[in-house]
């Protein structure tokens, strides 16, 4: 990379990490709420309790339940962020493209969801694949191909993100509950992101799967 | 004496529904909805005091919601409220005519605050037409 290069890879990385920094704290404040507004009517209840009589054990016993619920989520949320925050560590790592696919959904479920948009990860063809990538670099190429998607503003879609082996490397699939990938806009950033992992973008003719495929970078 | 009727927005079904249940055990008059889209379409056919709005919601944005409920019930007072740790948002509702809005996670005693005032604003406003 030359300079220029690494000044707009600096800016948009931050940016990067802000906007998904912000997103999550956004989605750790929901939770918060919702455990604070169970916890008030816990306390209501109780109050209620001691003037007109017993507490029904199974009303507590439902709201501590959704409290627990609650405070799992969150901690779902907190792991992902943390392995996210982790991937600007070393510039090559080791990924685990599955436990990757999985940590990206997480964080960024919301970003679609605020656009009407499901996203999940799908395991169910899962093939354990370790590659040697830029984790953060990655992680924008990920976001690159889920905003392109959003850009569609189709509410009610579906995504569902899953991983598959490319001969030696590796592939990171979006499935579409309907047609709406396009060829990706020339953006000089994301074709230096490209370039940078070897990866490349591929579009099904049915329009309903877009596939990043990334290579192993070798040294 | 007659309850405030309140409509509450937010579609997060657990926190909305906590929310209702805890006004009316304080005396409201409360209904509760998932979506903009249906927040519009039940005040097409019955009038509220107060509507709970959040803001960011899935669809329909909360500001988009408050820019409908303004401009076909300007009389209806509505309370935001916002997830997000900067006010900036709710300061842009307060510009588009909500009567105040509120950081999440808010203790139920100043939700209850707001209702009361935003209700006794429409009150005198009524009055003054």
């Amino acid at each position: 990379m030359n300079q220029k290069e690494w000044e707009e890879c600096y800016a948009r990385g931050l940016a990067f990490f802000g906007k998904i920094s912000a997103n999550v704290s956004h989605e750790i404040k929901n939770h918060l709420a919702v455990i604070n507004e169970l916890g008030g009517l816990m306390q209501d209840l109780s109050i209620m309790a001691q003037k007109d009589g017993p507490l029904d054990p199974f009303r507590v016993e439902s709201l501590a339940g959704n409290i627990t619920s609650q405070v799992a989520q969150s901690d779902h949320v907190v792991k992902a962020f943390n392995y996210f925050s982790h991937s600007v560590d070393r510039t090559a790592a080791s990924v685990d493209l599955d436990e990757f696919a999985q940590k990206m959904v997480i964080i960024t479920r919301r970003l679609a969801a605020v656009k009407g948009v499901e996203l999940a990860y799908d395991p169910e063809e899962k093939e354990h694949l370790s590659m040697i990538t830029n984790p953060f670099l990655l992680e924008q190429l990920y976001h690159f191909c889920l905003e392109h998607l959003l850009s569609e503003n189709k509410s009610g879609l579906k995504i569902s993100v899953r991983t598959a082996r490319h001969n030696t490397n590796g592939k990171l699939l979006f499935f579409c509950s309907e047609p709406v990938a396009r060829n990706m806009p020339e953006d000089d950033y994301s074709n230096l992101l490209m370039q940078q992992l070897k990866t490349r973008i591929e579009i099904s003719s049915d329009r309903k799967m877009l596939i990043l495929i990334i290579e192993q970078l070798s040294f | 004496m007659k309850k405030i009727k309140v409509l509450v927005v937010d579609d997060e079904e657990i926190f909305l529904k906590t929310v209702v249940e805890r006004l009316e055990s304080r005396g409201f008059n409360v209904q509760g909805v998932t979506s903009g889209k249906d927040c519009l379409d039940l005040m097409s056919g019955e009038s509220f005091e107060v509507v709970v709005l959040d803001l960011k919601m899935a669809s329909l944005s909360g500001l988009e919601v408050l820019r409908e409920i303004k401009k076909k019930w300007p009389e209806t007072q509505v309370v935001m409220l916002t997830g997000h740790a900067s006010a900036e948002t709710g300061i842009e509702g307060l510009s588009l005519g909500a009567f105040d809005y509120l950081i999440k996670p808010a203790p139920v005693e100043e939700l209850v605050r707001k209702i009361y005032q935003a209700a006794e604003s429409r009150s005198a406003q009524m009055l003054n037409r």
